[in-house]
């Protein structure tokens, strides 16, 4: 799974990609066609490698160079195609040398910092060689033309067109033939280091992408957390995009602990509006980035590594493919199935799941979907207003309204306890009167 | 060269035309020929395509731009790659236009090009900014394309060379006439009103200057809305200024409801000027005072006397009444070309 492809998912993961302040386009080019890490293996060396980073980032004079490398890196282009079409046999123009030249000057300015800031970051190949094949007079700017050391010829023709006054077009057809001729050779000793080129242009956006994960980090307060086999847990979580959006209101985020067992399912149950789909969006959300090495917005975390992230947000209506809401979510829920028929390594996030139906079927939908879901051993957690009684999984609820504030706080339910909070809810909004009092007497006759 | 002291004391200008074929390019070339050469720093760039061999729209021959050595020039990924010069790449843009990005070079041997630019006004103000200051060029000249004049805005180039041709009419009279509405417009006068926060005036909407220097904005003032204008909300004010484009419609609503509280009409610089000529006779002649925040330096006024269909004009006469209409002296390049 590329991360393009979750970038516009409810969870949102695209607010994670636009805080990152990559310098260059090419980086998030290549960031978004990264494949998701799935072996805990390669998790945790990824984590390792972050780890040292932030350790070697935090040395004082790491920042000053660390902005240094940055400044460079702004200059970095995409020139992939060029260097593919030039080791392909194509022989470079002025403007393709020019892009072919400035990639060897910044990767040869950017060498030595790198190697002074972190171990961690990639060690760059020397293109020395190739700045002063293009760089034949020792200038040290990034600017280029077919200079006139590279032929005697070229430059005696030069001097000709210049002494004239006049455009002469043979003489310039003249200097052409020869300018030619340069870029040839010029290409066939570029091609000797293609490959080094073409390494450096991907070990600098990779060191662009690791210097903007590690500032996140920072920015986020994220957590490197530990891998495990079948149990998720985190402690102290918060959604980094709503916290800053309160934050910025003079409010605080919440943070919330959870966990989620492969061997009994969490139900999450409670008030309305007590932050319930937050909290599966933030878990999705968490998901990814624990598994692109972003590290978790928690305060310490317990993570399985999964193939499939499923995240039935609820609001599925997709009138282009004439589907009713109801239909979207069966449809969804349904390949959850019959992927986990076929393996476990699911996390399945489950937001009110058939709520659009009547409560006598939608709390049997429910339950039956958690039972085969813990017979298949899937992450699971599910969020519903339904009573439902599945044997085995793990109620949790919101700890609701505490004097008159809501405390979004997850705590374990009683059995056969349902949370009634709607109408308190509903005359907190300061809904109609007659019309909740109307309903309470309803609920007291029953 | 009659007009060189002129463009020495700008640090960039631009070259447009009333209208197509109007000889900008040759106007350009003649410019670009006579600045000085020693010591000496030009950069060249365009609104636009400009400098092909043959006319884009019309396919008449058009004449090349002759870049000298030392000249800076920005043109497309395209045009550089059919570039007929030596020269030295400084610098690629990260912005693409419909014919690649824009690359900026300095002429290492004599050579011509072709000079197609910036897609955005904005682009354009950020490459004299970069030519004048990183690259060092004393002076930054802009080729318009077609007629767009507003890069001569006074907000992207301090001054502009205007061309003017038998191309706009072959009737000596109706080109007179258009030119001269024109240079007026050019020449309109800074305002003498003090404006509070001169520089960072609002970007949009019609607002009222009040007596004690505030800006309030005028309901329903917009260029496509301006039916609305109350005149009661005028009682205060000593000047309207409009942030964007002044229309006829503007005008008209301004000149019937707001003239007899007697207040000034002030726009950001002539290009923001939209008005046909009528609209524009009747709303001075009502009494009514158009001003500029920014004022247009016109350099020069160049006239060319010949059409894309061959017609030719009697260029002496031609120049005198031109001058006589605007009040200024008007040269054509290709005559003075000669007398050099």
């Amino acid at each position: 799974m590329k991360l393009r492809s979750i970038l516009d998912l409810p969870c949102g993961m695209r607010a994670v990609f636009s805080n990152l302040q990559l310098c260059s386009s090419l980086s998030s080019h290549l960031l978004l066609e990264r494949e998701m890490y799935v072996s805990s293996g390669k998790i945790a060396s990824h984590y390792n490698l972050i780890s040292n980073l932030l350790t070697d980032l935090s040395y004082n004079r790491a920042s000053l160079l660390t902005e240094k490398v940055r400044g460079l890196l702004f200059g970095l282009r995409d020139i992939r195609n060029t260097l593919s079409a030039v080791s392909a046999g194509r022989v470079p123009d002025d403007i393709e040398l020019f892009e072919i030249k400035s990639l060897a000057m910044i990767s040869q300015s950017i060498r030595p910092l790198l190697k002074e800031i972190s171990k961690s970051l990639p060690e760059l190949p020397d293109l020395e060689s190739v700045v002063k094949l293009l760089d034949p007079d020792d200038i040290r700017i990034p600017s280029f033309y077919i200079y006139d050391s590279y032929s005697s010829e070229l430059a005696s023709i030069r001097k000709r067109i210049k002494s004239l006054n006049e455009f002469n077009e043979d003489l310039y057809a003249e200097s052409s033939i020869i300018e030619d001729k340069i870029r040839e050779q010029l290409a066939k000793e570029i091609r000797i280091h293609i490959e080094n080129l073409s390494l450096s242009l991907h070990h600098l956006a990779d060191t662009d992408i690791l210097l903007a994960k590690a500032a996140l980090f920072v920015r986020w307060n994220l957590t490197i957390p530990e891998l495990s086999d079948d149990r998720i847990y985190y402690e102290g979580m918060f959604n980094p995009e709503v916290s800053e959006i309160l934050e910025r209101q003079g409010l605080s985020y919440q943070p919330v602990s959870v966990t989620i067992d492969s061997k009994n399912p969490a139900v999450l149950m409670g008030a309305n509006m007590g932050g319930k789909s937050v909290t599966l969006r933030t878990l999705a959300l968490s998901q990814f980035m624990f598994q692109f090495g972003f590290g978790v917005p928690a305060k310490r975390a317990t993570i399985v590594p999964v193939h499939e992230i499923f995240h039935l947000s609820g609001d599925y209506q997709d009138v282009n493919k004439g589907l009713s809401s109801f239909a979207a979510e069966m449809r969804m829920a349904d390949k959850l199935l019959k992927h986990s028929t076929q393996s476990s390594s699911i996390l399945a996030l489950l937001d009110e799941p058939a709520r659009t139906t009547n409560p006598y079927e939608g709390k049997a939908l429910v339950e039956s979907l958690i039972t085969i879901l813990k017979e298949r051993q899937i992450l699971t957690i599910v969020a519903t207003h339904y009573n439902v009684d599945a044997p085995g999984c793990v109620k949790m609820r919101v700890r609701g309204f505490e004097d008159g504030r809501m405390n979004y706080e997850l705590i374990i339910a009683k059995d056969g306890e349902v949370p009634r909070e709607a109408i308190n809810i509903a005359k907190s909004l300061g809904i109609d009167d007659i019309w909740l009092e109307k309903a309470s007497e309803l609920l007291n006759r029953k | 060269m009659p007009f060189v002291q002129e463009i020495l004391s700008c640090r960039s200008i631009s070259v447009v035309g009333l209208g197509k074929n109007t000889g900008k390019t040759e106007c350009l070339n003649y410019i670009l020929n006579r600045l000085p050469a020693d010591g000496f720093t030009v950069a060249v760039s365009s609104a636009g395509i400009d400098g092909e061999v043959t006319d884009q729209v019309t396919g008449t021959s058009k004449p090349e731009i002759f870049l000298r050595e030392g000249t800076l020039f920005a043109t497309s990924e395209k045009h550089y790659r059919e570039r007929r010069v030596v020269s030295e790449l400084l610098d690629i843009s990260y912005r693409k236009t419909s014919l690649g990005r824009v690359v900026t070079a300095r002429v290492i041997a004599g050579g011509k090009s072709q000079l197609s630019g910036h897609p955005t006004t904005e682009a354009l103000k950020f490459w004299i900014e970069r030519a004048t200051g990183l690259f060092k060029a004393d002076l930054a000249i802009i080729d318009g394309a077609l007629s767009r004049v507003s890069i001569a805005s006074p907000a992207i180039t301090e001054g502009l060379v205007l061309a003017t041709g038998a191309a706009i009419s072959a009737s000596m009279d109706t080109l007179v006439f258009k030119t001269s509405y024109m240079v007026s417009l050019i020449n309109l006068e800074k305002t003498t009103i003090p404006m509070i926060n001169e520089d960072n005036l609002p970007s949009s909407g019609t607002w009222l200057l009040c007596s004690n220097g505030e800006l309030k904005q005028v309901s329903g003032g917009g260029a496509f809305s301006s039916g609305s204008i109350h005149p009661d909300e005028f009682a205060d004010g000593i000047a309207l200024f409009v942030s964007g484009a002044l229309t006829d419609r503007l005008l008209s609503q301004v000149r019937i409801s707001c003239l007899k509280f007697g207040i000034e009409l002030i726009v950001r610089d002539f290009t923001k000027i939209f008005v046909s000529h009528p609209n524009f006779i009747s709303f001075i002649k009502s009494g009514g005072i158009i001003r500029v925040i920014n004022r247009s330096k016109l350099i020069a006024l160049c006239a060319n006397k010949v059409t894309p269909e061959g017609y030719v004009l009697d260029s002496h006469k031609l120049c005198e009444k031109l001058s006589i209409a605007v009040n200024l002296p008007v040269y054509d390049i290709r005559r003075i070309r000669y007398e050099a």
